[in-house]
């Protein structure tokens, strides 16, 4: 089946388009929305960014790939993005990484089978003073340790919190 | 006008050039990956990167235009050091597998390497890898070989506008891939992201594994495919160095460029013209007189005696040479014969067409100019000797059936041609003519541009060129096109005058 923007979509990205000074420097906007819209950013979002904004999709591809906020795969409910740049490195982040992949079974790049969690390394989030960080969705959780990583996944996996 | 300082000596140069084009002009070698005159500055693989007094850091050549006073040096040690640096990073990732890659010979990679860097390796850890694919069905993608320079990408989004090949991810996990195979197996031009490769990451699938470039001669021609005019490479196997006995074999054809055409492509309907010329069973190898063979002194005093005669007609060719052409014409004119041209064959033009011509001969103009009739006008086609011209490609069907019925109308029927065709099987004799390597010729492209086609391989079996079977009193090619050019054109034409790139009419 093919993807395709609805009514309300485009009445969104029509929003969208008119604050910049052509289709081309929509790119990224566009990719951030139909991320939101369809999960993931598959070779299929691409091409329908790419006709949507009257680009060749090799310029769509190039950028998607670029960035690498966009997830070319399915992400689990929780995307546990976990900053392991120089700071975050140099106070624990690795033994958090050890942490989530005891917890979760999982290695950074995978999904749980249940579709709660996904691990990904990510560089710098720009929260060097609160290190080390990880980013839940949109969602930042800092000065962790291997204590606090347990009770964030118990607390996720509860619901309990809003991310 | 400026003046700058290259390597402390001065020049006066164009403002608003580039310091590598200036250099190019006066001779200056500056090595660079991703610049290419018909394509856009990228600026990206830092390998043009020269000292300018006053800058801090080395500058890119490519990308730097020259100013009033500026002093650049492309040789010192702070630019041997950088290049010696780009170099290093360029090949981190390299599989150096020189020995069984195509471009081996050719590569910019090998021959900078060679010459600014020379040095081991010190990277230790694994290289990225990727699998070698056909993208399209004429070419093939070898990602860990590529330096990112960007030359297919650009050409392919600003010279054919077809979007096939992109880069992605970033920094150093970036490769090319092809977003539309499809796409590039129906683009007229896409084999010219194999010339424009400065190493071997796209190559073609016909040439891959197929031969050593150093066992191959180039010899610079002119494509016979339209009327373009386009400068080429014919890749030739060079007997010197061969053992293998496939002499003179057509292996490749590629670009050359030629600026004052503004010409630095070529379609693939040309590259991949030169099978038509690797079929050696059909060359018509000896003269033949009513299918009987017979020899090249005997051809030429039959043809003498046969024109011996008061009506007589010769029709040239937009298929062949000025020198060809014109030594029929002397003949012609010598006996007070007629004398008419055939059209060119036409074809639809591709999308996109950019330089190519509708006109499928590459020397329609030169017969244009000398204002003759056409086919069309002969009015008695009962003739005692005609003489006609003919080559490898097609002329106009409306001709074809013209000429055929002068040809077996006439008395004596001569065809001049290197591959046996229709018009051969109705003449009487049948002269072997050569194809465009064997011979040095001349031709005028559509827009007005005489150039040289070079002779890179011997005259293969009997064939001559034809003021040879005329019998014409000349030493060479290229005084017929000084007669040429001082009778038709009256200007004063040679061989130097022509140079590289061509004389405008």
């Amino acid at each position: 089946m093919a993807l395709r923007f609805d009514e309300n979509d485009m009445k969104a990205l029509e929003k969208i388009r008119e604050r910049y000074p052509n289709n081309t420097a929509c790119t990224l906007p566009f990719l951030h929305y139909a991320q939101d819209r369809f999960g993931y950013v598959s070779d299929d979002v691409i091409k329908l960014v790419a006709e949507t904004l009257n680009l060749p999709v090799a310029h769509v591809l190039n950028v998607a790939t670029f960035y690498t906020m966009f997830n070319k795969k399915p992400v689990g409910k929780y995307h546990l993005q976990v900053c392991t740049n120089i700071s975050c490195s140099l106070l624990g982040a690795r033994r958090l990484v050890d942490k989530l992949e005891e917890i979760l079974g999982i290695k950074p790049g995978e999904t749980t089978d249940d579709g709660m969690f996904t691990i990904t390394e990510v560089e710098c989030l720009g929260s060097c003073g609160t290190a080390p960080v990880i980013q839940v969705n949109e969602t930042y959780f800092e000065n962790l340790d291997e204590k606090k990583v347990e009770d964030l996944i118990e607390s996720l996996r509860k619901g309990e919190l809003d991310v | 006008m400026i003046t700058v300082k290259i390597n402390d000596r001065e020049y006066q140069v164009e403002e608003g050039k580039t310091i590598l084009e200036v250099a190019k002009e006066f001779g200056i070698d500056i090595p660079h990956y991703c610049y290419h005159p018909a394509l856009s500055i990228a600026g990206n693989c830092r390998m043009c990167l020269v000292e300018v007094k006053g800058m801090p850091k080395p500058m890119t050549a490519c990308s730097t235009r020259v100013s009033d006073g500026m002093e650049i040096y492309t040789d010192s040690e702070i630019v041997k050091e950088a290049r010696k640096g780009v170099l290093e990073f360029i090949l981190l990732d390299h599989p150096v597998d020189c020995p069984i890659c195509d471009k081996s010979g050719e590569c910019k990679l090998q021959d900078y390497y060679f010459k600014y860097s020379a040095q081991r390796s010190r990277y230790e850890f694994p290289k990225e890898r990727h699998k070698v694919q056909k993208i399209s069905k004429k070419i093939y993608l070898n990602p860990n070989r590529c330096v990112l320079c960007t030359r297919c990408v650009r050409f392919l989004s600003e010279i054919t506008k077809t979007f096939e090949l992109t880069t992605v991810e970033r920094g150093s996990h970036t490769y090319i891939t092809c977003v539309d195979p499809e796409s590039l197996d129906n683009n007229p031009f896409a084999s010219n992201i194999s010339d424009i490769c400065p190493v071997g990451a796209l190559g073609l699938n016909e040439f891959r594994f197929k031969k050593r470039v150093w066992f191959t001669k180039k010899v610079k021609a002119i494509c016979q495919g339209c009327s373009a005019g386009c400068n080429i490479y014919v890749d030739v196997s060079n007997r010197k160095q061969l053992l293998d006995g496939d002499d003179d074999e057509i292996v490749r054809i590629h670009t050359a460029e030629n600026p004052k055409l503004g010409q630095y492509f070529i379609c693939d309907e040309g590259r991949y013209s030169y099978k038509l010329y690797n079929d050696r069973e059909s060359r018509v190898k000896v003269p033949v007189l009513e299918g009987e063979e017979i020899t090249v002194e005997n051809a030429v005093s039959l043809i003498k005696e046969k024109a011996n005669v008061r009506k007589g007609v010769v029709i040239l060719s937009p298929l062949h040479s000025i020198e060809e052409n014109y030594a029929a014409y002397l003949f012609a004119r010598e006996r007070g014969f007629d004398v008419f041209r055939p059209s060119s064959f036409r074809k639809d033009l591709p999308e996109p067409a950019l330089f190519i011509e509708e006109k499928k001969s590459p020397n329609d103009r030169m017969l244009k100019l000398m204002k003759l009739p056409k086919v069309s006008e002969i009015e008695e086609i009962d003739y005692d000797f005609a003489l006609f011209l003919h080559n490898v490609g097609k002329i106009h069907s409306k001709s074809e059936v013209r000429i055929l019925s002068v040809l077996k109308k006439s008395t004596f029927s001569v065809v001049f041609e290197p591959v046996l065709s229709e018009f051969g099987r109705n003449a009487n004799l049948v002269l072997p003519a050569p194809i465009f390597i064997e011979e040095n010729g001349c031709y005028i492209n559509a827009k007005n541009l005489v150039q040289r086609s070079h002779k890179g391989v011997d005259y293969m079996y009997l064939s001559k060129p034809l003021w040879f079977f005329l019998d014409i009193n000349f030493k060479s090619e290229e005084e017929l096109l000084a007669v040429f050019a001082k009778e038709q054109l009256n200007i004063e034409l040679d061989y130097n005058r022509l140079g590289t790139e061509g004389f405008e009419l």
